[in-house]
């Protein structure tokens, strides 16, 4: 190892699962952070995940995950606006998918990186950010895919409307966009924590906020909790907000669940958000 | 033989009962499970055609079952209020959509991207080998022989437009 290498050893309690009833259980996180390279790799209790980020060139970042088998690539390019990522069989370089499993993983790194604070590089900030999207894939999602990511065209970053309440909507096989079985009139975008439910989010019904998952109903129009609107699977370090992941935030929590592939174009139209949105701060 | 015949039918009920329970366990584990993982060494594993059934969207997994309701009282912290009377959020401006000349340069810009890092990944796999890194060596060529393939994939997309 390098001199200069800063190497640390953590180990904390994973709480990323909370949402989903699951206690949470002791990990560790072993980082290897150099000048323009970051690798690491977190055991827990399911398994074990690694990663890799580098800046390549300036404003060209690359990060890469081996888990469960897979290994997963995320290259941007932040001035152009180019996003290359690609999923497959690690031994082999054959198409794959992502399951629960491989969520649960990103999910547990999200969680581990979270727990390093908002004063990290930019290159843990990038893996945390992304293991936190893809912690969110749809199963259908192929995972080889060219996205571009110029500002206010491609993604919509929307800190003026923390705190404030906005519409959300999705399309799917029975509604529109903009349909009222698929829109909440009034989601609160904000970082309020996960309600005891199963995706934690709270919804106003019947005179008083209620945590459960309404399908596509035409009644309930308020909602709040986990982090709505945030980018990346339930609350985390990372503040970015952006019209795209507020939507898609609306689709797995109003009658979808994370891995459905109606939500895969909500969930595409979040890839080049997680590198590209600004933080929104606290 | 009244006892006698109580006997034989609780044996009998005991070895039904047993072989119920075997092919129950038997057939869960025959079963493809929701959500099991695909072979990672294996081809595409997305089976569209396997969505189950209700218009519901996954292909391996249904949807979420809502649960039980927590009541406003178990509520730990102060929710946001409600909006005013009459509020209505701002409408969203809408998004430009890029010209056939705009996208052929993204696509354009995502070969060179991938141009790029297919020389620094040659360099990287050259300096493995030399190490005699063998493991790091695979691993990268996986990575290349991947990347390539996209390379191809997008430029046919380029040349079919």
């Amino acid at each position: 190892m390098s001199s200069g290498a800063r190497v640390a050893l953590l180990a904390f309690l994973v709480a990323g699962c909370a949402a989903e009833g699951d206690e949470g259980t002791v990990a560790s996180l072993s980082l290897d952070e150099r000048p323009g390279f970051v690798a690491g790799t977190l055991a827990y209790d399911s398994g074990e995940i690694s990663f890799e980020a580098a800046e390549l060139a300036t404003e060209t970042f690359e990060m890469v995950y081996e888990l469960n088998g897979l290994t997963f690539s995320y290259l941007v390019d932040r001035a152009a606006g180019v996003i290359q990522m690609d999923g497959y069989a690690t031994a082999n370089g054959e198409d794959t998918q992502f399951t629960a499993e491989d969520r649960d993983a990103m999910l547990s790194l999200a969680t581990a990186l979270d727990a390093l604070g908002a004063d990290v590089t930019t290159l843990v900030d990038l893996a945390r950010r992304i293991a936190s999207g893809m912690a969110e894939t749809p199963d259908s999602r192929e995972l080889r895919a060219e996205v571009y990511a110029e500002r206010d065209r491609d993604y919509v970053s929307i800190c003026w409307a923390k705190n404030s309440y906005q519409m959300a909507s999705h399309d799917d096989n029975n509604y529109d966009w903009g349909a009222d079985a698929t829109t909440l009139d009034y989601a609160y975008v904000s970082m309020h924590a996960a309600g005891p439910c199963s995706d934690g989010t709270y919804f106003y019904s019947g005179g008083s906020w209620v945590c459960f998952e309404p399908d596509h109903s035409t009644t309930i129009e308020y909602a709040y909790g986990n982090c709505l609107g945030r980018c990346g699977a339930n609350c985390g370090t990372a503040t970015q907000f952006t019209w795209d992941c507020l939507d898609h935030d609306e689709c797995v929590r109003t009658g979808h669940s994370t891995a459905s592939l109606w939500c895969d174009d909500e969930f595409t139209s979040t890839m080049d958000d997680w590198a590209s949105a600004p933080n929104c701060g606290k | 033989v009244r006892r006698r015949s109580l006997a034989a039918f609780a044996a009998i009920a005991v070895v039904a009962a047993a072989a119920v329970a075997v092919v129950l366990v038997r057939g869960r584990g025959d079963a493809p499970s929701l959500g099991d993982a695909p072979a990672r060494a294996g081809g595409p594993s997305r089976d569209l055609a396997a969505s189950p059934p209700g218009g519901e969207s996954s292909p391996v997994r249904p949807a979420r079952a809502p649960r039980a309701p927590a009541a406003v009282a178990e509520l730990d912290h102060e929710p946001p209020p409600l909006p005013p009377e009459g509020y209505e959020p701002a409408p969203r401006p809408p998004r430009p959509q890029r010209t056939a000349e705009e996208e052929r340069a993204m696509r354009v810009e995502g070969l060179r991207l991938l141009d790029d890092r297919l020389a620094s990944l040659g360099a990287e796999l050259d300096a493995a080998e030399a190490a005699g890194d063998a493991d790091r060596a695979a691993v990268l060529r996986v990575r290349r022989a991947r990347m390539e393939e996209t390379r191809r994939i997008r430029q046919a997309e380029l040349d079919a437009r």
